[in-house]
């Protein structure tokens, strides 16, 4: 009885997450963040790897994309690793190609979520990621789908 | 010029420091340096290899500021020197102004990186890469100048296709100057021509990325229509225009070299699957060379029609690079470069081959060092201007060996 209520249980569990067109975080308790005015409040992986990659560089409103990133840690290896499924080496590698060759807008290093969260706050048209424990009421939290 | 060389290396070093670029909400200022060693068994190449050179260096500043949203300014300062070319002189890489209208629509005007094939505008900065030189069949190093940058106009955008992927594309328009002791003057500097100066009228081309729906898979075709006219001098018997003058006489004439109506075309392919890459691409240049005297101190014609020639250069390669952890990649490629209507790969003088292999260490961020041999067959990236007697010292194998490092922030 106990073994099949587990069953159902996990089950029902896994039919949950399935099912969930919408999370609020694809990694564990990370976030993606943005500018208030930010013209979208879901997007899907896809397009954040084209946004990390300098291959999306407009909202859909025509609003320029602001790419902020954390110099280093473990919310930015969870990012890297885990949303964007590639590695820091690969996305430096772009980025700095960018920088050397003046394709495009190179983006916001900062060092801490606290800059972070202030950045994306101030910049229209930033995104960002963050820890859910950092996060304030002053960025957007998109949706993944 | 020296004293601004010299701050500029203390620059460098101080930010070494510290592997952060300078960036503020307005400016962002990064750069790199390089330097390395080459040798080879056989014939000078690039450099003076056959006794060992340390004339291969490269220094770059860049500076980047947005003025609004959709638009920004940037520059990048960028000497080297290999060999007999360069020779440290600071120069403008790039500096344009970029205006960002909608993502399929932009606009750049100024000094810009020419969007040709996949590595042309990256060809300079060795972070960016894994081999020390790249297939010189297409991104030679002696002919960098040539299509490096242009002063113009690029108009260019990226356009979604949906479920078929979505496609980049650059047009542009415009001109560039060719140095007078650059890699371009030296291979023209052959058969007693000495190359005075040199200029493309012209520059008009397009590049298309398509990204195709399979992930890391990318095909590319680049098209650049360009005139140029090339000015030198030779010394000619003066029997050749007065046969009953002595053949021991000589006298220089200006030369006038037209390549009108020349194209270049790269094909590409590349693909990126986790830590592995693929590429390969093959590349063609077809012109048509006239040769002009300007008599005009002989009493003749100022230009006087001498001859014409067709030439086509084919060239190709394939590349194969893998990243093995955080602190080492390797690499390996293959690549044939011909000089030939025919496309002749067994000739020696008209034909080179260049088997590579390169291994890439990251100390750190900020910090590679590079090694790397190349097995070649053939002479035909060999420059007369390096290699006087090439002709009769020709050796069907040689090998170049390459060792580079590399700070960047």
């Amino acid at each position: 009885m106990k073994k099949n209520r587990l069953i159902s249980f996990l089950s029902i569990m896994i039919l949950i997450i399935v099912i969930s067109p919408e999370v609020d975080s694809a990694t564990g308790d990370l976030l993606i963040i943005a500018h208030k005015n930010t013209p979208v409040s879901r997007i899907s992986p896809d397009a954040l790897a084209d946004i990390y990659s300098n291959s999306k560089t407009k909202w859909s409103n025509g609003d320029k994309i602001f790419v902020v990133m954390l110099k280093r840690g473990a919310v930015h290896e969870a990012f890297v690793h885990g949303l964007l499924g590639t590695t820091s080496k690969k996305l430096i590698a772009i980025w700095k190609r960018v920088i050397f060759t003046g394709v495009g807008t190179p983006p916001k290093i900062v060092r801490t979520e606290a800059e972070m969260l202030d950045y994306v706050a101030n910049k229209k048209g930033s995104i960002g990621y963050i820890s859910s424990k950092s996060v304030n009421n002053e960025v957007r939290v998109l949706s993944l789908r | 010029m020296r004293r601004f060389q010299g701050v500029f290396v203390v620059l460098l070093l101080i930010s070494a420091g510290s592997v952060y670029a300078w960036d503020s909400d307005d400016v962002s200022i990064h750069g790199f340096a390089s330097t390395g060693f080459m040798w080879s068994d056989h014939y000078n190449f690039l450099v003076a290899s056959e006794d060992g050179s340390f004339e291969f260096n490269e220094v770059g500043l860049n500076f980047g500021a947005a003025i609004r949203d959709n638009m920004r300014i940037g520059l990048q300062l960028y000497s080297f020197d290999l060999g007999e070319i360069g020779n440290n002189e600071i120069k403008l890489d790039w500096a344009f102004i970029d205006y960002e209208w909608k993502e399929p629509l932009s606009v750049k005007a100024g000094k810009i990186k020419t969007p040709f094939g996949l590595y042309n505008e990256a060809q300079d900065y060795d972070m960016l890469h894994t081999a020390v030189l790249f297939p010189q069949g297409i991104y030679s190093k002696n002919m960098r100048e040539s299509l490096i940058s242009f002063q113009g106009i690029n108009v260019y955008g990226k356009i979604s296709l949906g479920w078929a992927g979505k496609f980049d594309y650059d047009l542009f328009l415009g001109t560039s100057e060719i140095d007078t002791d650059g890699g371009v003057a030296k291979l023209i500097s052959r058969g007693g021509l000495i190359f005075k100066s040199g200029k493309m009228d012209y520059l008009a081309g397009n590049r298309i990325k398509w990204h195709t729906p399979l992930k890391g898979l990318n095909f590319c075709g680049s098209f650049i229509q360009f005139q140029m006219k090339y000015f030198g001098q030779k010394n000619f018997p003066l029997s050749t225009f007065n046969p009953a003058l002595p053949d021991q006489l000589t006298v220089p004439v200006n030369v006038i070299l037209p390549l009108n109506n020349a194209y270049t075309y790269i094909l590409s392919v590349e693909y990126s699957f986790e830590n592995l890459l693929f590429a390969g691409e093959y590349y063609g240049l077809i012109s048509r060379e006239s040769s002009y005297l300007d008599l005009s101190t002989l009493g003749g014609g100022a230009r006087v029609f001498v001859g014409e020639e067709d030439s086509r250069l084919r060239s190709c390669y394939a590349l194969l690079s893998y990243r093995f952890n955080d602190w080492f990649e390797a690499g390996t490629y293959y690549s044939i470069y011909v000089v030939d209507e025919d496309f002749d790969s067994t000739d020696l003088i008209n034909s080179q081959k260049d088997f590579a292999f390169s291994a890439r260490f990251d100390i750190n961020e900020s910090w590679l060092v590079k090694l790397e041999v190349h097995f070649m067959g053939g002479a035909a990236y060999i420059l007369e201007a390096d290699n006087p007697d090439k002709e009769n010292d020709l050796e069907s194998h040689w090998t170049l060996y390459a060792i580079k490092t590399t700070f960047n922030f």
